[in-house]
């Protein structure tokens, strides 16, 4: 029997299927439709040191199949986090990772320190690519010299997988990529939301405060695709696709394009318990190709 | 939270109640509680295009079987419009919060739909019908006659019926907020008001209930929904709460809230 099994670094993952952060919360919800250990690992809304709000509505608009968002990292923040969140994955029987983001490193560094006790925590996402927040994440995400510094610094105090969630909004991605390399990271998330705005045709105005907005859904899958398809080619770290992942398909080109594990995202608003199915299709996908591992198909579009 | 589930519902109706409003009855498999005020997510196309499922007040359940009223409005119930006895949809089934229950103490019950508004407060006069107040007042507002929903067992709730439009009809004329205030000076301690409808109407309650102290109410609200179950954080709506503004979450904080604590942004 083929199996759905993948590595990333030092998590094993029975499965390619990860919550994309932010489409997930922190899974206690989801859990009304299906355990979370059916996930190959889970993956938590990005995490600050401070509470914050979110941006002001609106921060949802949907588009031909598309949803642009404006959330602006709301969250409870690390000390709530700590106490009122985590306690929950005590029976989680796949690896946890935490997203994690800052306005300054000084901020990546001290959200760190304060996750690397937590033992269920075995990776943690950088996130350095919010289109929706002032300050800081995207700011670090589009130049290399900040990015190698940053994961260097992070890598420096803990022992536990970084991942680094790059944003598509740079003219070349590989330059971020291979710089988190250089700094040591053990792999990367491509990619994240695209730019994107709207306007109220009848107030005559951008429908967001922050005018810009992060596109996500199906309508990104080919830009993401060619993200992961170009990074792939550049470093040697693995890489967990995200963007549009809609359906077995989709999953299917991104593992040949060289994923080694999926993100799903906006697709969980519109199947949100669309998991075991999808897992159920992957595997009888690989035993009718004959394949017994995905290791048979990642990467393999490049052969040519 | 509240438990849900996501279900593949039979259509066994999808007729019209007024002009572009339909009322739509489903079969069910559950054996979940759904009380007023809640809502379900539909997903309205099997391709991508729309993509988010759509939110709809639940108008009834009883038996399995689950009534809701939606308007055309864009793609999504465009699609709605278009299925047929025997075509299924699917759904969560239940979300939110709901509206609180009668109490004993209170005296006056005054429900204010506005247009496609009245799924919510249809649904509390029949599941509570047999402890409402004695004094109990459904004003039901809409554009014209022909917009006004017509709904076969509505006249059968023995509470007092009001039916408003804003242009010349056989119904009272006027706006259903100017019905309401009348009604509203006269009552006596403890007078409670559900709300549903358009953001203009319940901001015109507000402010006509705001120096009322006797006067509790509540309004469901509605937005764009990623989730619908509180996981995105997209439907937010500012709520004044004692240590200041807070975003609250519609889908799952919500959608009911005390109309005197919402804070409309324009």
């Amino acid at each position: 029997m083929a199996k759905l099994t993948t590595h990333i670094h030092q998590l094993h993952l029975n499965n390619p299927f990860i919550p994309a952060s932010g489409c997930f919360g922190y899974g206690m919800e989801f859990q009304n439709l299906f355990g979370l250990d059916e996930w190959g690992a889970v993956l938590t809304k990005t995490i600050t040191m401070e509470k914050r709000e979110g941006n002001p509505p609106p921060r949802l608009y949907e588009t031909s199949s598309g949803l642009l968002n404006s959330i602006g990292l709301a969250n409870p923040g690390v000390a709530d986090f700590k106490t009122s969140v985590y306690p929950h994955y005590v029976d989680l029987n796949v690896p946890l990772i935490i997203s994690i983001a800052g306005n300054t490193s000084e901020d990546y560094l001290s959200l760190v320190e304060e996750l690397n006790p937590l033992s269920r925590i075995q990776a943690f996402e950088i996130n350095i690519s919010c289109p929706n927040t002032k300050k800081g994440g995207l700011s670090f995400g589009v130049d290399p010299l900040l990015i190698r510094e940053l994961i260097q610094q992070i890598k420096a105090i803990t022992p536990k997988t970084v991942l680094v969630k790059l944003t598509p909004n740079v003219t070349d991605i590989g330059l971020p990529a291979i710089a988190a390399q250089e700094g040591g990271a053990d792999g990367l998330v491509i990619a994240n939301t695209y730019l994107g705005m709207a306007i109220d045709i009848t107030r005559q105005k951008p429908v967001f405060q922050n005018i810009q907005a992060g596109l996500s859904g199906p309508a990104i899958k080919p830009m993401a695709l060619l993200k992961v398809f170009q990074v792939y080619t550049q470093v040697s770290i693995p890489i967990i696709a995200v963007g549009g992942i809609s359906n077995l398909n989709d999953v299917i080109e991104f593992l040949m394009a060289g994923a080694c594990a999926i993100q799903l995202g906006t697709i969980l608003f519109r199947e949100p318990a669309g998991l075991p199915e999808l897992k159920k299709q992957l595997l009888n996908y690989l035993e009718d190709h004959h394949y017994t591992s995905l290791q048979n198909i990642i990467g393999t579009a490049h052969r040519s | 939270m509240n438990a849900f589930q996501n279900l593949t519902a039979q259509i066994i109706s999808n007729l019209p109640v007024a002009e572009n409003i339909f009322q739509l009855i489903l079969e069910i498999q559950s054996d979940l509680h759904a009380l007023p005020g809640q809502f379900v997510t539909i997903r309205t196309s099997s391709s991508t295009d729309p993509l988010l499922r759509r939110p709809l007040g639940i108008a009834g359940w009883h038996n399995h079987q689950l009534t809701l009223i939606y308007k055309i409005k864009g793609k999504g119930t465009q699609n709605l419009r278009h299925c047929r006895p025997g075509d299924q949809l699917e759904l969560l089934f239940p979300l939110g919060n709901a509206f609180p229950a009668p109490s004993p103490i209170w005296q006056n019950l005054i429900l204010i739909a506005g247009g496609t508004g009245l799924p919510p407060l249809l649904y509390y006069l029949v599941y509570y019908q047999k402890c409402l107040p004695s004094h109990t007042t459904l004003f039901l507002g809409s554009q014209n006659f022909n917009t006004m929903i017509r709904f076969e067992n509505l006249d059968m709730i023995p509470v007092n019926i009001e039916r408003i439009t804003q242009e010349p009809s056989s119904y009272k004329q006027g706006l259903v907020t100017d019905w309401a205030a009348q009604l509203l000076k006269k009552q006596s301690p403890q007078t409670v008001m559900l709300t549903c409808g358009p953001e203009m109407m319940m901001k015109k309650l507000q402010e006509m209930i705001k120096d009322m102290p006797n006067i509790t109410a509540f309004a469901s609200l509605e937005d764009y929904m990623g989730c619908g179950f509180g996981v995105c954080n997209g439907c937010v709506h500012p709520i004044q709460e004692e240590h200041g503004t807070t975003f609250q979450k519609i889908c799952s904080e919500g959608p009911i809230f005390d109309l005197k604590r919402i804070i409309w942004q324009n």
